[in-house]
């Protein structure tokens, strides 16, 4: 039960960093390999802004992201967006030195051990449960991620923003030719996906320590989710990002040797049986 | 100064020149010409593969290589984005009509933004297609083939613009809607539209043209007027199609 719901808790990181994944792939057709660094900027935003300017959890949730975002939209429109025309692979190989350089400079600044981050007063202490001892903050977390999770899926299903998106998701060329501005709406969704993982990153500072390396790992696992789920597919992504979680923390009591690769095991399962994926179609 | 004037009412809205394609290495159109004038409705038409659909994408600016000139009321738009082309009043319906299977019949609708005066209203849109309005929140590609293609022509006239390129309307469509299709499109021609036409199907075509342009390995071969023409014309043109 207790594992249960820790595999809820890793399973909403999940979802919210391969959903982020999974939008920008679908409408670039690029496997964004920096969704990691950024998700790892965004905690150490939150970091910077306690540390040097005294601004609490509460402000970086709001000002990390923002930042994030705009240095984001800035790396797409200077280094991703000219690579457009090109094959989609030379973009996944641009993010992914994009992710490398930022690890890199963050380690070279910061070094690699992890830094501490507290958990905010208004969430301090816990819930002790006959079953385990949950602590507040984790309760909020789960809270957090599922309502934004929520409000992305609204936003992409019911507003007209969205409709451009999964528009230009299936054709971009057409959206262009009825006058859309298919490259700003990149940018802006390009955007909003870097400032989801800080967020989230966000969100992780008091968890696990900020850590130069700390969206490696994350970033793998996200990226196999958006493979189970189906390229491109907002909802897959979600919903198997939770569902993995929940196996993944399942295999811990069961099996607990075949945790770490539990996921791929189902990855590679997926492969062969449903090439797109759970949710995806074919493309 | 009577001549300047009438120069002027007669400078085509569409004059295509010279207009060369390439898919990659593979040159696709060879020097396409035709004018269109305002409120004219012209078929381009030829057998399959011979560049038509090419020439539709070539004007909308979707052909990345692509050479010579496409005058839109006196600019030239042969440099221009596909978008900013579309924002100068051209509204684009694509062969198979691109309907968006992840967006609902309204949001197909309306995601075109506005290009141009003519756009149409709601009620304007539902009185031309009434089929559209009791399935507006359906997904786009559960419509039939019929309603997916007056869907494709309904969305581009909301957006308002003028010059309407239409990629073979009729095709795959049953005898009956090819009819209503063929109804729809004279309402326009008598509200003014200009519409660039291609379309294979000779017969339906013939009673809202003005002219047609045969098409022949990336050229305009030959043309006719539909106004004055006798039976041999049809013939002709029919000759060229192998029907
Ligand atoms: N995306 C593409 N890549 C490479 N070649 C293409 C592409 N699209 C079309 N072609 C080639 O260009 C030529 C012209 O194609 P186009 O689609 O313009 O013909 P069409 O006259 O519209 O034919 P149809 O009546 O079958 O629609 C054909 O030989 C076709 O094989
Ligand atoms: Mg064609």
């Amino acid at each position: 039960m207790g594992q249960l719901l820790l595999g809820l808790l890793n399973g909403a990181f999940y979802a919210m960093l391969s959903l982020g994944l999974a939008v920008i792939f679908g409408l670039l057709r690029v496997v964004n390999f920096a969704h990691g660094a950024q998700y790892m900027v965004g905690a150490f935003i939150a970091w910077m802004l306690l540390e040097f300017f005294g601004l609490s959890y509460w402000w970086a949730l709001l000002l990390a992201p923002v930042i994030t975002g705009v240095i984001s939209i800035a790396i797409e429109r200077t280094l991703i967006a000219p690579l457009a025309e090109a094959d989609h692979l030379y973009g996944l190989l641009m993010t992914f030195g994009i992710a490398m350089v930022l690890q890199g400079g963050f380690q070279i600044a910061f070094g690699s051990a992890g830094i501490p981050y507290r958990v905010p007063p208004e969430l301090a202490g816990g819930l002790r449960l006959s079953f385990m001892y949950l602590p507040n903050y984790r309760l909020w977390v789960l809270a957090a991620s599922i309502a934004v999770c929520l409000i992305i899926w609204l936003m992409i299903e019911k507003t007209s923003l969205g409709a451009y998106l999964r528009a230009a998701t299936e054709d971009p060329d057409l959206v262009g030719a009825f006058g859309v501005n298919v490259a700003l709406l990149i940018t802006v969704t390009y955007g909003l996906g870097a400032a989801l993982a800080a967020f989230a990153g966000v969100l992780a500072a008091p968890i696990y320590a900020v850590n130069p390396l700390m969206g490696v790992e994350l970033l793998i696992i996200a990226f196999a989710v958006v493979v189970v789920g189906g390229m491109g597919s907002i909802l897959g992504a979600v919903v198997t990002g939770f569902m993995l979680g929940v196996i993944e923390a399942l295999t811990k009591i069961f099996y607990p040797e075949a945790a770490s690769m539990v996921i791929f095991i189902i990855m590679i399962l997926v492969l062969m049986v449903r090439p797109y994926g759970l949710f995806g179609r074919q493309m | 100064m009577g001549e300047a004037v009438q120069r002027q009412a007669e400078a085509p809205l569409l004059a295509v020149n010279d207009l060369h394609a390439w898919y990659g290495e593979s040159h696709v159109l060879h020097g396409i010409s035709f004018d269109v004038s305002r409120g004219q409705v012209i078929s381009l038409t030829g057998r399959n593969g011979v560049g038509k659909s090419t020439t539709l994408r070539a004007i909308m600016g979707l052909i990345k290589k692509r050479t010579g000139s496409v005058v839109l009321e006196d600019a030239e738009t042969i440099r221009l984005k596909s978008r900013d082309i579309a924002r100068r009043g051209v509204g684009f319906v694509p062969e198979h009509r691109g309907i968006f299977a992840s967006l609902s019949v309204h949001e197909n609708l309306m995601l075109p933004p506005v290009v141009g005066k003519a756009s149409l209203s709601r009620n304007e849109i539902f009185q031309l297609f009434p089929n559209l309005e009791r399935r507006m929140s359906s997904q786009g590609t559960r419509l039939s083939g019929g309603e997916q293609q007056m869907l494709a022509i309904a969305r581009v006239l909301r957006a308002g613009a003028p010059l309407v390129l239409l990629d073979e309307p009729t095709e795959g469509l049953a005898p009956v809607i090819i009819e209503q299709i063929g109804a729809m499109l004279r309402k326009l021609r008598e509200r003014g539209y200009t519409i660039v036409l291609v379309e294979q199907n000779v017969q339906f075509a013939w009673s809202v043209t003005d002219c047609f342009h045969v098409i022949e390995h990336g050229r305009v071969v030959d043309s006719f007027q539909t106004a004055g023409a006798a039976g041999s014309d049809i013939g002709r043109l029919k000759r060229y199609l192998g029907v």
